[in-house]
């Protein structure tokens, strides 16, 4: 608990000590903070692993008996909820926390023990959650948007659906404050130098991120409180029978869920963005419009929330169809710049490039369907079909999964010293790429035959069980996929080789320090005259074809 | 420019943003949750837009002029971070108990609060502790 006072010149090194169990429950560094999220986000993904496996296993074929419609309701509730709430927006935090300040030459976040209450109350939201499956009425069942009136006291007295609400308010009270962290440090700590517009992307991404989270998670839980009071304080919000309006939670709650959706892709669309340039060994294409983008998806995802509620009937489908089209413009432009600054690169591809490839492909596939169920024609034809359910598995498995498990390669070097297995990681990309395929390809098509989502069982249509069959071998496939990449883990961080302090030739700050860095991050910093100050300070002349840019600030 | 003053701008543009959709929203389709949400969106942006505008004047950073050197800064007083604290970790668990306990009952839910409070106040303290 000091002060901080700038280095001046280069200080020894000198090893970390081993921190032990007391020292992580009452750590405030950065470093250490990231790590816990990261390693509880990929605990929860295990688990929301296994329940997907579960519940594949259930639809194999008609009419099995795995599990009951209840327990099924349960578990694709808890399903949901787990993978949006307590992975794939929390591990882009907890990997924010851990970069952002290395990113822009920072010795910590702007509120080191807010951000340790973050931590720690993510991990106890998401415990209150699933502490719901210990009680004999069992565990939240109504999905993971927890709709009314089917989440009200008459239709689910049981509390699993009081401790859900309990839990997701204390993850957005933790998100508001890490968002607040984050713009922040941003505003007030960067390093000597560090502009806003040599800021890397994948901060940019972060701090529109934030800002995305500003907007919406007040508003969730803004719906959550309604929900409690209507529950148990005998209001009613969403009673229609008391003059409430049930289309009212949609509104608020997707005013929520469609802004959080970005909150899942910005993040890892920064992620692919620093591992595209950095495995292209050119500086980012097109900077300025990247960052723009970023805050045009921003602008709009703020503005298309009721594309989810089309065929209710009670909402101005022109208006958010049209809004809907619109962000596909910004995405587009996101893909150029990659293809651009893979343009004539000298490309190589570890496992984090295949990894963010991959990404590109099935991203591309989860916009495009996208766009065609932001077609309220289209719309009323597949909604809450397993097209749906596809679509958005595009984007949030086929995509920001295959960016967290990029950022995974890229960066777990220098949060342990050690390199991952390549050979692997390989044989992981590969049976995660196309198990990935082969589970998610059949659900388009039974999807588009008409099989709705969130059903425990189905009839034996023509076509049917094949597909359902197939998406299931799939999602075995998939599943070695990711555990290779959970034994990489485990194996490596004991006994990895080691990984030195720029294992891959990156430009931002973080190749300049040490891996691990050490307490305050650098020993000393380089000068910053672009986006990639550690490529500038390997290389001061620049190399023909990827000349590190010097902008103005 | 300093980044503060485009921090302010970023706010401040965004309210703007927020009130312009929502008027347009309301031109198009005269639905009151979804106007209210974006209105309310615009002007709680715009309140935090005013505050870090108008605390943007002076705020010059050496962060901000492109071509200072991390050695400027070398020996000054860059901010104060504690590296540990154990009262996060006490108001997170003061904070689940205290909203279990609005499901289960007071027995749960006073523990909690209390157990909040403290760690409040420790954490003020040790702020104080800090700041000298
Ligand atoms: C080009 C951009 C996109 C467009 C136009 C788009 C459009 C849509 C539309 C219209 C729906 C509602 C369909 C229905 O309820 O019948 C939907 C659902 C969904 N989308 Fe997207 N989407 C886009 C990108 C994304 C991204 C980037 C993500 C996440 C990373 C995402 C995640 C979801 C989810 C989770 C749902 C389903 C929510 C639920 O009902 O449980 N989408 N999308
Ligand atoms: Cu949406």
């Amino acid at each position: 608990m000091t002060a901080v006072v700038a280095p001046a010149a280069a200080e020894p090194r000198r090893p970390a000590r081993r921190a032990g169990v007391l020292d992580w429950l009452v750590t405030t560094d950065h470093k250490h903070i990231g790590i816990l999220y990261m390693a509880t986000t990929l605990g929860f993904f295990l688990v929301a692993g296994a329940i997907a496996l579960v519940m594949r296993a259930q639809l194999a074929q008609p009419g099995l008996h795995i599990v009951e419609r209840q327990a099924y309701n349960q578990l694709f509730t808890l399903h949901g909820t787990a993978m949006i709430f307590l992975v794939i927006a929390p591990f882009a935090l907890g990997l924010a926390n851990y970069l952002l300040p290395l990113h822009i030459g920072a010795a910590d976040l702007a509120f080191p023990r807010m951000n340790a209450l973050t931590y720690w109350l993510l991990l106890a939201g998401g415990l209150t959650i699933f502490s719901g499956l210990l009680l004999s009425t069992g565990a939240a069942a109504a999905g993971w948007t927890m709709y009314a009136p089917l989440s009200d006291f008459e239709n689910t007295p049981g509390p699993g659906v009081d401790l859900w609400i309990m839990g997701v308010l204390m993850i957005s009270a933790s998100s508001i404050m890490t968002a607040i962290n984050f713009l922040t440090t941003v505003m007030l700590f960067r390093a000597p130098g560090m502009t806003m517009m040599r800021l890397p992307v994948f901060v940019w991404n972060i701090i529109v991120t934030s800002l995305i989270i500003l907007m919406a998670f007040p508003p969730l839980a803004v719906a959550m409180a309604e929900l409690f009071i209507d529950r148990r304080l005998g209001g009613h919000f969403f009673d229609a029978s008391h003059g409430g309006s049930a289309i009212l939670y949609q509104h608020v709650f997707w005013f929520f869920g469609h802004p959080e959706v970005y909150v899942m892709i910005l993040p890892y669309f920064g992620v692919v963005t620093q591992v595209v340039s950095t495995f292209s060994r050119r500086p980012v294409f097109g900077y300025l419009g990247m960052v723009l983008a970023s805050f045009a998806i921003a602008g709009l995802s703020m503005g298309v929330w009721a594309h989810h509620m089309f065929t209710t009937g009670a909402v101005n489908n022109p208006f958010f169809s049209i809004m809907s089209f619109l962000i596909a413009v910004p995405t587009g432009i996101k893909y150029f710049n990659w293809i651009g600054t893979m343009w004539q690169g000298a490309l190589v591809f570890p496992t984090a490039m295949l990894f963010a490839i991959g990404f590109m492909l099935n991203f591309l596939l989860g916009g495009v369907t996208g766009v065609m169920v932001a077609s309220p024609p289209l719309d009323y034809h597949v909604e809450d079909t397993y097209f749906l359910v596809t679509h958005f598995h595009y984007t949030l498995a086929g995509g920001s999964m295959f960016a967290l498990l990029a950022a995974l390669y890229f960066w777990f070097p220098k949060i342990t010293g050690r390199l991952l297995s390549e050979r692997l990681g390989m044989l992981s990309f590969w049976l995660t790429f196309v198990g990935y395929n082969i589970t998610f390809i059949p659900l388009f098509l039974v999807g588009l035959l008409g099989m709705p989502r969130r059903v425990v069982t189905y009839l034996p249509l023509p076509g049917w069980p094949e597909l359902n069959l197939t998406s299931t071998a799939g999602a075995g496939v998939l599943a070695l996929g990711i555990a290779l990449t959970m034994w990489n883990l485990v194996v490596s961080w004991s006994r990895g080789a080691p990984a030195g302090d720029d294992p891959w030739g990156g430009g931002t700050l973080e190749w300049a320090t040490s891996s691990p860095p050490p307490e305050r991050n650098f020993h000393a910093l380089p000068p910053i005259r672009s986006d990639r100050p550690a490529f500038d300070m390997r290389m001061p002349q620049g190399t023909p074809g990827g000349q590190a840019r010097a902008r103005a600030g | 420019m300093s980044a503060v003053r485009t921090g302010g701008r970023m706010f401040l543009s965004s309210a703007a943003f927020g009130i312009a959709v929502a008027l347009g929203y309301w031109f198009v389709s005269h639905e009151a949750a979804g106007t209210a949400l974006l209105g309310l969106m615009g002007v709680s942006l715009g309140a935090a837009g005013v505050y870090v505008a108008r605390h943007a004047r002076g705020a010059a950073l050496p962060a901000d002029q492109p071509e200072s050197r991390p050695e400027q800064l070398a020996g000054q007083r860059v901010g104060a971070f504690p590296t540990s604290s154990s009262y996060p970790v006490m108001l997170a668990a003061g904070i689940a108990l205290f909203s279990v306990g609005l499901i289960y009952g007071w027995w749960l839910a006073l523990p909690g609060a209390l157990l909040g409070v403290a760690a409040i106040i420790g954490l003020m303290r040790e702020s104080r502790a800090i700041e000298r």
